[in-house]
């Protein structure tokens, strides 16, 4: 449980970091829909800056899917990323 | 002492359920304990026993809630504890206390209590929970104190990225947008990964409307074209552009939309008026048929083909150059990895990679017969230094037409760089060498001259290599010094007698070799040549010296030499930074201009004493000035001197050799004067452009007078002045006038119109100052000690 909410934070703060917006407007099932600057280029920024953060790296059919802040914590999890 | 003894109770209660712990607190009290017979007393006498036991108590205390007792014996534990393991977990307990009572709504002052746990975690463990404090601070907005522990935390853990991103984002709160931006930089030095790449560029989008406005030699509008999605392209140079000095603005055209900002006039491309446009076309755009399957094409064809893609090129370079003067960077093409017929390739006449091969060549003679202001990219040399396999991504290119991966960017981006740096006068002309475990290994002083390491074989052919890598920089133009802690008679024997020396005393424009510090000795250096500091790189192998250096004159580039020498070469090969746009013949000359120059200085010291004064000294030196008509041999040198001159320059304006030939054909008369003296060819070190002024007639408008460095001082702008006086005169002008921008750098010719009877008719705010001469009224007259020649067509 410790460890997926670290997962969760470390991926809303480079959230928002690619997103230019604060953490504490990112709330925790925060996704495409709810989020204006999660735009489909954000999108890419966000997934190559994560693959980077944790050294891995989604498949083209993990990348379309992970449109949500819940989501991209379960890829990473399948991942092994904790 | 109640809550104390409550606590020892509670310890022992806590370890009777658990063996393992006794064990554990049996050996740590050994004999003492068995001795006194109680736990308790062996407590009492143990210091750092006593500090085990509050921690032990404090966790458990903490897990039951009992935030207020569970404080007190943390921070006497912190009284106590010694071994660092102990410590850190003590942070963490401390650490977990203050999450705790943040979520304690009951209690009013829980954030002093937080803000108690944490400077206790902190002082328990700095490294663990600096992050903590600087995150409560900068939550309750108590910025300068975040900033302080953020700066703290990353003295401890440079390699943090977080700690510069969150130090950066606190400045960025206060008002403080340049003190964020180093920050980013400095982030980019240390871990210039993927990830920082992206976020600090959209760090860099949200700080540019804070940062001041910046000089105008220090901005540059840059368009990228191109056929795939260029946005992480664009966030990559972005940030290698501030990493440079340089303030970026950014055009990028819509997807594939190449072609039709070129092609039509009102396009959002000529709207942006850009200072450099980079063209990066895909092969499959240029040349489909060549790229996919060539093999079945009979060899008419794929000839056919060729013409047509590189057809395309020249018809859009052409537009291109026609309807801007910007520098365009236009990409070749890079040959597919794996070409089409396999190994067959090479057999089959005119194969896939042949026909690559021919494409760059000839984009190459285009590029350089056609247009002035076109310049290659090697993309295909850069994919393969970053390694072709890595450098694109099918994932990528296949979910959003990104075309390079993160493996390639960065080179990419830093390959522009080395055209815009000196298209904005940014390159560097000067190395400053250190001798001992630089130029050669060992230490002569001590090894003497057959004790040092430097020949045919490793590790000295190591310093051979380094030492022809810096003569070739010294043949293309760079001059090199010396700055070294060494007695001159244990140096020099060694450049005049060692034979395997690259490297010669006559190399070296500049040398100090003494005891004296190297920040003091490189400016020294620096005002000798009479080249700023931000000219200059400074090579040792010294950590201590580069330190020294970085500390006292950060405008000098301090490079980070590896510590084995083996890669010494490599390092120098990396800086990229004494790339210049045109090799003019005062380049290939340079350090010969060089050594006459100091021939010069040896004569004016030897002199000094027996002329009378300047002037006869001046016309000892028999200078003369030839001035003409800018020609085709002549612009680059012009276009180079107007982007790399900053001392004598009365306006700065930059121009490109395309922009002065525009300026031509609108009535602009641009000169450039040869200096000779008895020392030997200064070569073309002056400029000067009139324009009829177009409002007032009978005027005519100084744009641009400038000097080389190298000639100042000896009456060459008194000449050019009187000159462009008489050339007005003969064409029926009565009014000269000029501007004097002001710049970090051109103090020196803040009086120069004064000087020469012009009076001021309009002072600006920002200190630029207007000038006239009425040529009826008053005259100039070229000095008498030099020769001015001048072409017959150009007197009347």
């Amino acid at each position: 449980m410790q460890a997926r909410t670290e997962l969760v934070d470390q991926t809303r703060e480079v959230m928002a970091s690619i997103f230019g917006m604060d953490e504490s407007d990112l709330p925790d099932d925060v996704s495409q829909k709810t989020c204006s600057r999660w735009d489909s280029l954000h999108h890419m920024t966000l997934l190559l800056a994560l693959e980077d953060q944790f050294g891995t790296s989604f498949s083209m059919d993990e990348m379309p899917e992970m449109t949500s802040l819940p989501k991209i914590v379960s890829v990473l999890e399948q991942h092994g990323v904790a | 002492m109640k809550l104390w003894q409550e606590a020892n109770s509670l310890t022992v209660g806590v370890v009777r359920v658990n063996a393992s712990v006794i064990d554990w607190i049996r050996e740590l009290v050994g004999e003492q304990a068995a001795a006194s017979g109680t736990l308790a007393e062996a407590v009492m006498v143990d210091s750092e026993m006593r500090g085990e036991l509050a921690l032990l108590a404090g966790k458990t205390l903490l897990n039951r809630g009992s935030l207020e007792q569970a404080a007190e014996l943390l921070a006497e534990a912190g009284k106590h504890l010694v071994d660092p393991a102990r410590k850190a977990e003590l942070a963490g307990q401390l650490l977990a206390l203050a999450k705790a009572w943040t979520k304690r709504q009951d209690v009013t002052d829980r954030s002093t209590r937080e803000e108690k746990a944490l400077r206790g975690a902190a002082e328990a463990s700095s490294v663990q929970a600096l992050p903590a404090l600087a995150q409560y601070f900068q939550r309750h907005k108590r910025l300068p104190e975040a900033i302080e522990q953020w700066r703290e935390a990353i003295r401890l853990g440079p390699q943090e990225a977080n700690h510069y991103l969150n130090l950066g984002r606190v400045y960025e709160q206060s008002g403080q947008p340049q003190e964020a931006l180093a920050v980013y930089l400095d982030l980019m030095e240390v871990a210039p990964t993927a990830r920082n790449y992206l976020v600090v560029a959209q760090r860099l989008d949200g700080l540019a409307s804070a940062l001041p406005e910046a000089r105008p030699d220090q901005t540059v509008k840059i368009a990228l074209l191109g056929s795939g999605t260029l946005d992480h392209l664009q966030s990559y140079l972005k940030v290698e552009c501030y990493r440079a000095g340089l303030r970026p603005r950014m055009y990028q055209c819509g997807f594939d939309q190449y072609m039709q900002d070129i092609l039509n006039p009102q396009s959002e491309l000529y709207a942006f008026a850009p200072d450099g446009v980079i063209c990066a076309v895909h092969a499959s755009r240029l040349f489909p048929r060549i790229h996919h399957y060539p093999f079945d094409m009979p060899v008419e064809e794929r000839r056919a083909d060729m013409e047509e893609g590189l057809g395309t090129v020249q018809t859009l370079l052409d537009t291109l150059t026609q309807r801007s003067s910007a520098l365009v960077l236009l990409h070749n093409m890079v040959a597919p990895q794996h070409p089409a017929l396999g190994i067959q390739d090479w057999r089959d006449e005119l194969g896939q990679t042949e026909m690559f091969a021919q494409i760059n060549a000839r984009l190459a003679e285009m590029v350089r017969t056609r247009y002035k202001n076109v310049y290659l990219v090697d993309e295909d040399r850069v994919q393969a230094r970053a390694g072709k396999a890595r450098a694109t991504d099918p994932r990528l290119w296949l979910t959003a037409r990104m075309g390079w991966s993160d493996a390639v960017l960065p080179g990419l981006a830093r390959e522009y760089l080395r055209y815009l740096k000196p298209y904005k006068a940014l390159s560097r002309k000067c190395i400053v060498v250190d001798l001992d475990r630089t130029l050669w290994g060992g230490v002569v002083g001590e090894d003497g001259m057959g004790g040092i390491q430097l020949g045919p074989d490793a590790p000295g052919n190591a310093f051979v290599a380094f030492q022809r890598e810096l003569e070739r920089l010294w043949r293309r133009g760079v001059l090199l010094a010396i700055s070294t802690k060494n007695n001159e008679e244990d140096v020099l024997p060694v450049f005049e007698q060692h034979p395997n020396m690259v490297l010669k005393l006559s190399h070296f424009a500049a040398r100090r070799i003494n005891w004296d510090s190297k920040a003091a000795n490189i400016c020294d250096i620096a005002r000798e040549l009479n080249i700023g500091l931000d000219s200059l790189v400074f090579l040792d192998d010294n950590p201590v010296e580069r330190a020294e250096v970085r500390a006292k004159v950060p405008q000098v580039l301090t490079v980070e030499l590896p510590t084995d020498p083996a890669y010494y070469r490599d390092a120098l090969l990396e800086l990229d930074v004494f790339d210049t746009l045109a090799l003019t013949e005062e380049d290939r000359r340079r350090n010969q201009l060089y050594a006459e120059q100091k021939a010069r200085r040896d004569f004016e010291a030897a002199q000094e004493t027996s002329f009378g004064s300047l002037e006869a000294y001046l016309a000892e030196l028999q200078i003369a000035i030839e001035i003409d008509l800018a020609n085709d041999q002549t612009l680059p040198r012009i276009a180079q001197l107007t982007n790399k001159t900053n001392q004598f320059n009365l306006t700065t304006r930059r121009y490109t050799e395309a922009q002065i030939g525009e300026m031509q054909a609108g009535g602009a008369q641009v000169y450039g004067a040869r200096v000779t003296d008895r020392f030997g060819d200064n070569g073309l070190v002056g400029v000067a452009i009139v324009m009829p002024q177009t409002e007032t007639s009978g005027t005519w408008d100084i744009d641009t007078l400038l000097l080389s460095c190298r000639v100042m001082g000896r009456g060459v702008e008194t000449a050019l002045l009187a000159f462009l006086a008489d050339q007005a005169r003969q064409s029926g002008i009565d009014r000269l006038r000029g501007w004097y921008l002001p710049t970090a750098k051109n103090s020196p010719v803040k009086d120069c119109y004064q000087r020469h009877g012009f009076s001021m008719v309009e002072r600006r705010l920002d200190g630029a100052e207007l000038w006239e001469l009425v040529l009826s009224e008053r005259a100039v007259a070229a000095p008498s000690w030099l020769v001015v020649r001048t072409p017959p067509a150009l007197v009347a």
